[in-house]
């Protein structure tokens, strides 16, 4: 009974969002050929391809200086954020509670609400405050890459420091060392792997990330593929978002190599020195390179401009206009459409993303489709890996293609409105889920899998009686995340024409509504909290059998969108 | 291509350079009123402007309105071409100084379209169908249909649930892809859209255009050197399309020549954004 209830609640709920991201069958076969027909070839020219690789400069210069400011930003937070140095725990039990613990204590929880707020708004929304707020150009990109993910990099690095063996640092304390040497000679030695690990994850995402600031002008890919769909210049859409796929590869292959040395680094206790140092990549690099191309890529964020004469207070006249948020009924009455349009299209996005992934994915499984026992002669051997591999490729396509390009791609096919935004947010669903899913479906324990085997199941019934029930929590916690995603994604489709709180923002600041658009960012915040909040506690009982570095795993992959954490 | 490559290169110039020294003129162009003439062939002004204002220009091209209303505000930019709308709120919190606009400006329209075989005939037949704006801060696009739309007493629903897809260029291709039903946008940018194909005339019938209104201006920050100032005008007023060069800087800019412009001529344009409550 109470099922049947929850059921018919969840139905209603979703058929009111499949009404707010306004789905509809509308598709639009010629405006789509156009575009296809468009598309080929993509333009190769020499002119053309200068513009791209400084685009490409350009966005991995972003990145770097995105990055290294997170870095900068987030691991003071990350150490204030650190529970066991300044709120409990062991190394606090002999203290005496004074007004200085007091006060520290309540600078690390003041840490942990703003990386909070930090990562709970869209690195987008930042994006568009900074440009309005600092001016044309990459510089504003930077800064926002940087502040966002400062508050993502401060949460993991606080969990990863909470979370190393207490072995020293108990031994330590015990000795009568002070906080800042113990977390000097035992914590930090314990985690600097692991740190090093998701500074370079981190990094990877960021490059994803600054391709597609371009699009509310801060300058990169996203701002070239943004001007080329609107010169209606499809061939080159197709050499950018190429030269994109290319960098993006490049860049996570590079990371994820210099991850894994870390990694093994970890296993051994040696710390992020010299792990770099003894390194191959780095041994074989002379410093002076790295230093150039470090500068070379701040100079190319526009990184100069930072020391301009009164850029700081100009961005400090502009936000000051920001408060107070206009919290006037008649205009918070005005933001419950788009609110609800949010919602709906990172609802919808994601059902659309099971229902794609999921079919992808059984194909996409090694253990259901290439089994040697299963397959019946040469022929269905080669159909099935044809199969397999087809339906992987499609699933990399889908997901290396950010959410915001496929906006402006659905916009073709369905037109302007929540309902693009939904199917581009269901399409890079689908790679990421599809992926996800097959995976789980392959790592299942095989022990129930062979039992119903021998006893002549078929493949079919062994999916569905021995993989699915093992693999169903994780599938599920999997979602669930990806939804806590999409949430914040669905916030930011409206930018560039997908529906929803984005649009209302956009429109706001572009009128100079500043205390409005302060009202959508606070909005923002205070539903990407909710979201999170409510995520995590449907995904309790599965996250609870795994260790804490799984969280901070999940954390980082689910806020940036890639599921290949390290 | 080579000019966006230029607006590149001088966009990370700025970012070294960023406060005007007594020879550089910084300058930035709106691309959402007419895109592919203002990126592609903007070396020529560039070239024209260096010179007769004897100071090195750095032109930006920003996709952001707001950002380019801030840079005035903050003394960033020097000389910025700007739409009606945009004038009108720089003016109010910037204090900018128009100074010179093309003739087509002082008597611009707007043209709403539809399907060729649609039923709208007339802007009272727009009642119960969607209707696209463009970018939320365009004059031509946005600012001056809707008041026409009130003037004409179109059912107020249509306004408030028409659909802002952000440019000229989307608003046309959106109707002409049967998106919405009807949409309004900058006659310059109809003109160029469908001369050059770029969107199919045969998709797209104009039912009405807007009676005359200003619009585009260019305009120096306030407080800039009355003589750079001056210069600037002096420079686009001296445009002559009996010079094979300036032809084509004129062409680029889809002008037959420039007028002084005066602010007290967009007070309508103000009255309107005023009703509107797009103005603080």
């Amino acid at each position: 009974m109470k099922r049947a209830v929850l059921a018919g609640a969840a139905c209603a709920a979703l058929a009111l969002c499949v009404v707010g991201a306004g789905v509809r069958p509308a598709f639009d076969a010629r405006a789509l050929g156009a575009f296809v027909r468009g598309v080929f070839p993509p333009d190769l020219s020499p002119p053309f391809l200068q513009v791209v690789g400084l685009a490409v400069a350009r966005t991995l210069g972003i990145a770097v200086a995105g990055t290294a400011l997170s870095v900068l930003g987030g691991l003071p937070l990350g150490i204030l954020a650190t529970p066991s140095l300044f709120r409990r725990g062991p190394l606090l039990a002999g203290e005496r509670p004074g007004p200085l613990s007091a006060l520290l204590a309540g600078t690390s929880l003041a840490a942990r609400a703003l990386l909070r707020f930090l990562r709970a708004v869209p690195d987008l929304v930042w994006a568009l405050l900074f440009v309005v707020g600092f001016g044309l150009g990459p510089l504003p990109g930077a800064l926002a890459l940087g502040v966002s993910s400062a508050g993502i990099l401060g949460r993991v690095y606080a969990d990863l420091f909470e979370g190393v063996p207490p072995g020293p640092v108990v031994a330590l304390h015990a000795a009568g060392a002070s906080r800042m040497q113990v977390f000097a000679a035992a914590v930090w030695p314990q985690a600097a792997p692991s740190v090093a690990a998701y500074t370079l994850y981190s990094f990877e995402c960021c490059v994803r990330a600054a391709a597609v600031l371009g699009f509310v002008g801060a300058g990169g890919i996203g701002g070239e593929i943004n001007l080329s769909m609107r010169l209606f210049e499809y061939g080159q859409v197709l050499t950018l978002l190429l030269a994109f796929v290319v960098l993006v590869l490049l860049t996570d292959t590079a990371s994820r190599r210099l991850r894994g040395r870390f990694q093994r680094n970890a296993v051994h206790g040696s710390g992020l020195l010299r792990g770099a140092v003894e390194g191959g990549v780095a041994r074989r690099t002379p410093a002076v390179l790295w230093l150039v191309v470090a500068a070379l890529a701040f100079q190319q964020a526009g990184f100069l401009g930072i020391a301009a004469p009164g850029l700081l207070g100009h961005f400090g006249r502009f936000a000051r206009q920001l408060f107070p948020p206009d919290l006037s009924t008649a205009f918070l009455a005005s933001l419950v459409e788009p609110l609800w349009q949010t919602v709906s299209i990172s609802v919808v996005g994601t059902a659309i993303g099971i229902g794609l992934g999921g079919v992808l994915a059984l194909p996409a499984t090694a253990t259901l489709l290439l089994d040697p026992r299963d397959v019946p002669g040469p022929v269905g051997r080669a159909a099935r890996l044809l199969a397999y591999s087809a339906s992987r490729l499609v699933l990399a396509l889908l997901r290396s293609i950010p959410e915001l390009v496929w906006v402006l791609l659905c916009i073709l096919a369905v037109g302007l409105g929540p309902f693009a935004g939904a199917l581009a947010l269901g399409l890079h669903t689908a790679g990421v889920l599809g992926k996800l899913y097959a995976e789980t479906l392959e790592e299942v324990p095989d022990g129930p899998v062979e039992e119903l085997r021998a006893a002549g199941a078929t493949r079919p019934q062994r999916l569905l009686w021995a993989m699915w029930p093992q693999a169903r929590e994780m599938l599920l916690g999997y979602t669930l995340l990806r939804w806590e995603t999409n949430l914040r994604v669905s916030t930011v489709v409206g930018l560039v024409g997908g529906g929803g709180l984005g649009l209302a923002l956009y429109n706001n600041v572009q009128l100079g509504f500043y205390p409005r658009a302060a009202t959508l960012v606070l909005l923002i915040y205070l539903l990407v909290s909710v979201t999170d909040w409510l995520s995590d506690r449907l995904r309790k009982p599965v996250a609870s059998a795994e260790a804490p570095p799984a969280s901070a795993m999940e954390l980082i992959s689910a806020a940036s969108g890639n599921p290949a954490a390290p | 291509m080579a000019h966006r490559l230029a607006a590149l290169l001088v966009l990370s110039l700025a970012a070294c350079k960023p406060q005007a020294t007594a020879t550089t003129l910084r300058v930035s162009m709106i691309p959402t009123t007419d895109p592919s003439k203002a990126i592609r062939e903007m070396e020529p002004l560039i070239d024209y402007l260096s010179n007769k204002a004897g100071a090195k220009v750095e032109m930006t091209i920003p996709t952001n309105y707001a950002a380019v209303v801030e840079a005035l505000v903050n003394d960033q930019l020097d000389v910025a071409f700007l739409g009606g709308f945009t004038y009108v709120q720089a003016s109010k919190r910037a204090g900018v100084k128009p100074l010179v606009q093309r003739d087509r400006d002082r008597e611009f329209h707007s043209k709403f379209v539809t399907q060729p075989g649609s039923p709208i005939q007339s802007l009272a037949d727009l009642k119960g169908h969607s209707f696209a704006f463009g970018d939320v801060n365009s004059t031509s696009g946005h600012l001056m249909p809707e008041y026409f739309m009130r003037q004409a007493n179109v059912d107020p629903s249509v306004i408030a649930k028409a659909i802002y897809t952000g440019g000229h260029d989307a608003t046309l291709l959106a109707v002409a892809n049967g998106k919405v039903d009807a949409g309004a946008l900058d006659e310059a940018v109809f003109q160029r859209l469908t001369t050059t194909a770029k969107v199919d005339p045969a998709t797209v019938r104009v039912f009405w255009t807007t009676p005359a209104f200003l619009d585009y201006v260019w305009v120096a920050r306030k407080g800039l050197d009355a003589k750079i100032s001056g210069a600037v005008a002096n420079a686009f007023l001296a445009l002559d399309d009996s010079d094979p060069k300036q032809k084509r800087i004129l062409e680029a800019l889809s002008a037959k020549k420039y007028v002084p412009a005066e602010d007290a001529s967009y007070d309508k344009l103000r009255q309107a954004a005023e009703q509107a409550g797009l103005l603080w």
